[in-house]
């Protein structure tokens, strides 16, 4: 990379975040490193006395952009908040990398992992140390409307060195709730791939204190041997609380707050308002949990007897396409109206079979996508699953980034979109929230986004769009974690300059990032991009990140005009003067000298200029015409010369003859004396 | 069963008939209108005739002496007869050193036998006819090579304009392929 490792100043084995901090790279602290973030050491250069440490995020996920936002204007102790963070030359992957800057908790980490088994904490130490110190980070992330969604032992660290004061580790360099076990997720995010859970609500947070706290209890993960689906089935079966307790004795004093957040339905689970009541010593009877509907008869799908829509939906899921013979056959309609009773839920089944949106796409596509539909009317509030994908709508977004940064096959999540399932699964929620018709225009934008296949628009700018801090993702500067307008154009600079680049420079991810960033760009310039025509292609090109320098700069890029300015022929070709070609050819090299795109993209494309020609080509192709026309007439002419000139010779030679006869008459009338 | 397929409908005798007729009637030229040259051969019949008894030896020496003249109207009688309208002028002037030496004598009658009987008189006179019938064979030859001068000397022109046109903007401004 081109640009200097360290800032003038730094130590050698450093790099320079803001002209501020160093970030020792051969100082890790491993107690603070987390799945998706290694940490180091930190020199503040405005030290004010408050020992630091830096997250290195891993590249290849989107961190949490919005949150971060959030976090950074918190600063609350009882959470890990970044004070500041930004991309820095990171030498030991010889890359460019997010780094956040955050306060050094004292206490190092709870456990170095959630499968270490520890001495269970007493009811007052979880109380004192655990659920007291971490409670006001909720209640204020709760306040801003937002989620921390990495609540579990391995992720809780103490702020002081005796271990007293807990406090909530880091949640935002990677997407929500991507590192969280099973064990720790409710049933329907548990469902969920780790990439596609979404941003969730605090009851999902309020659901995983409770599953730490359990854990903290018995000293070990909750939940068992029991891992992945088993542990799913196991909560679905029993119920979160039962199978996440087992067989342990959960003390009197927990066992009322145990039972409040381990309710699987979320609006049935403790709040806040509930926790902050029980920490103030008042004693509430848990509410007994709601049952599912539950059918008097079972169904038999697959070898397996089902007496729940659930059940019947995660079993259909697993059977795949052999499903859909059930979905179109009569006993699952008979069994969901006579036996089952839940009109709700056979009014979604009847919904989904006959969903008006869904409508073109080959045969497996349509199949799948019924498939999906009858899950999502069965189980409504479990993710859509989708030919192997299983993601909340809201995460879409970042599985789709997820995808694109490990090469994954991203079909199945385009297609989720395509098929409007999205925006099925928030029509079949039982409980319409306010934000739901906001959820639905979105969801019809981003599939209009994805039908647009122009550059800067489709699969590429919905993943912008949908994950505000992921970095561009072009191959080509993709090393270089371009996360602001502002740094794009050096990056391609250096790009251009160390000879990565051979002709087109902007391509479909690097259009996609700039009109996500700069939402002033004109729409004209995408549709350029994807001309067939090389010249306007190319002229897009300039627009484009003419575009950007005169929104961010830098003023000077020699590499980058000189391999765009090279290239200019077919653009100045567009000119029908061939005086105003060698014009412009001639004083082309002066401004590629400029280094200036802004400068060449009015050099080549100025508006007057154009005007002046077209007009004055109008002009000489009408003067051509009229030219043809003209040599057509004489021809004409040509052919009828021998007609006109016996016509005209014969008026010429009375002409002649009567001058002659009268000058002759004239003379003899003169010689007899008549005049 | 299979359809056949459709036959034009042949025209009857008689409609063909007809429309020869029609295509005739279209081709030939609209009758004359007889008045015109009846009064005019009327006014020159008067005139013919007012000069035969007032000035008979006048009328004779006319007579003869246009020979050329007439014979070029009666043998090119167009719409514009210009080969009698070029003889007659040139005609008359061969003819009126005759005229006036007849006016100005008196003895009429014999004077006009006495030029007629005179070959240098025939001479002159048919001579200045000659005149005239040289300058309408040979008008239309001079008028044909100034028109063809013309006509170089215009499309020469056009053709530089063309070529100019085509250097500025290349060959598709004529609708031609650009091969720079």
């Amino acid at each position: 990379m081109a640009k200097p490792l360290a800032s003038a100043g730094s130590r050698s084995t450093s790099v320079r975040l803001h002209d501020r901090f160093d970030i020792l790279h051969d100082v890790p602290i491993a107690e603070l490193r987390s799945p998706t973030a290694q940490a180091f050491d930190v020199d503040d250069q405005r030290s004010v006395g408050t020992s630091l440490f830096a997250l290195i995020a891993d590249p290849t996920l989107p961190p949490r952009g919005q949150e971060l936002g959030i976090l950074r204007m918190m600063r609350h102790e009882s959470i890990l908040t970044p004070i500041d963070f930004g991309p820095v030359d990171w030498v030991p992957d010889d890359r460019r990398c997010l780094a956040l800057i955050c306060e050094r908790p004292a206490g190092g980490r709870l456990i170095a992992g959630n499968d270490q088994v520890i001495t269970p904490w007493s009811d007052d130490e979880i109380i004192r140390r655990l659920i007291e110190p971490i409670f006001p980070g909720l209640k204020a992330l709760s306040t801003e409307n937002t989620t921390h969604r990495s609540i579990r032992p391995s992720n809780i660290l103490f702020r002081d060195a005796g271990r007293r004061q807990a406090m909530l580790g880091d949640c935002f360099t990677a997407p929500t709730a991507y590192d969280q076990p099973i064990a720790y997720e409710t049933i329907e995010n548990a469902m969920a791939m780790p990439s596609g859970r979404g941003v969730g609500t605090v009851a999902d947070d309020l659901y995983a204190l409770g599953v730490t706290v359990l854990h903290l209890l018995i000293g070990r993960q909750p939940g068992g041997e029991l891992k992945g689906d088993a542990l799913i089935e196991e909560k679905i079966r029993r119920g979160s609380y039962a199978a996440l307790c087992g067989e342990h004795r959960i003390p009197t004093i927990l066992y009322e707050l145990l039972r409040g957040l381990l309710v699987d339905e979320p609006a049935e689970r403790w709040g806040i308002r509930e926790i902050d009541l029980w920490l103030q010593g008042r004693r509430m009877s848990p509410k007994a949990p709601p049952t599912p509907p539950r059918a008097s008869r079972p169904i038999e799908l697959n070898g397996e007897h089902l007496f729940t829509a659930r059940g019947v939906a995660r079993a259909l899921v697993r059977m795949g396409e052999a499903a859909n013979h059930v979905i179109r056959g009569h006993t699952l309609e008979v069994w969901l109206q006579r036996t089952l009773a839940h009109k709700a839920t056979s009014d979604n089944f009847a919904v989904a079979l006959a969903d008006v949106d869904d409508t073109g796409g080959a045969p497996g596509i349509h199949d799948a996508r019924l498939l999906a539909r009858t899950a999502m009317a069965l189980d409504p509030p479990a993710p859509i699953r989708y030919r192997g994908q299983s993601v909340a709508p809201e995460g879409l977004g970042t599985a789709l980034a997820v995808a694109v940064a490990k090469k994954n096959d991203l079909r199945p999540l385009v297609e989720i979109l395509q098929g409007r399932l999205p925006q099925f699964w928030l029509r079949a929620q039982p409980m319409q929230k306010i934000e739901h018709p906001v959820l639905m225009l979105e969801f019809d934008r981003l599939r209009r986004l994805l039908d647009d296949h122009r550059p800067g628009l489709g699969m590429e700018r919905l993943i912008y769009d949908a994950n505000p801090l992921l970095h561009c993702l072009s191959p080509l500067i993709e090393r270089d974690y371009v996360d602001h307008l502002n740094d794009l154009l050096p990056a391609l600079e250096r790009a251009v300059a160390g000879g990565k680049v051979d002709s087109m420079v902007v391509d479909r991810h690097i259009s996609a990032f700039a009109a996500n960033r700069a939402k002033a760009l004109d729409d004209q310039v995408l549709t350029a991009l994807g001309e067939p025509d090389p010249a306007t292609r190319l002229l897009g090109q300039i627009y484009l990140l003419a575009f950007v320098q005169a929104q961010c700069g830098p003023s000077h890029l020699p590499a980058l005009t000189q391999m765009l300015g090279k290239q200019a022929k077919p653009v100045i070709e567009r000119y029908r003067s061939r005086q105003t070609r060698a014009r412009l050819e001639g004083q082309l090299a002066s401004v590629i000298a400029e280094g200036s795109l802004t400068r060449l993209v009015h050099f080549l494309d100025d508006l007057a200029e154009r005007q002046s020609d077209a007009q004055r080509y109008a002009q000489a192709g009408h003067q051509y015409s009229r030219a043809e026309a003209g040599l057509e007439k004489i021809e004409f002419e040509r052919s009828q010369i021998e007609e006109t000139s016996r016509d005209m010779g014969g008026l010429a030679a009375a002409g002649v003859s009567l001058v002659l006869g009268g000058i002759a008459i004239a003379m003899s009338l003169y010689r007899y004396g008549f005049l | 069963m299979a359809k056949f397929p459709a036959i034009p409908q042949q025209p009857s005798l008689a409609d063909a008939e007809s429309r020869r007729r029609a295509i005739r009637r279209s081709l030939r030229p609209p009758p004359k209108k007889g008045g015109g040259s009846g009064l005019q051969l009327f006014v020159l019949g008067l005139i013919f005739i007012g000069m035969a008894v007032f000035a008979a030896p006048t009328c004779v020496l006319l007579v003869f002496g246009m020979v050329p003249s007439i014979v070029a109207y009666v043998v090119n009688r167009g719409k514009r007869p210009m080969q009698a309208f070029t003889i007659a002028p040139l005609n008359l002037a061969g003819l009126m050193p005759y005229l006036l030496e007849l006016w100005t004598g008196h003895d009429q009658m014999p004077t006009v036998v006495h030029l007629l009987t005179n070959v240098y008189v025939w001479l002159v006179i048919y001579l200045a006819a000659g005149a005239g019938w040289l300058i309408f064979l040979g008008m239309p030859q001079v008028v044909s090579f100034v028109l063809q001068r013309s006509l170089d000397s215009r499309k020469g022109k056009l053709k530089e304009l063309q070529s100019k046109l085509r250097a500025d903007w290349g060959a598709q401004v004529g609708g031609g392929e650009d091969l720079i």
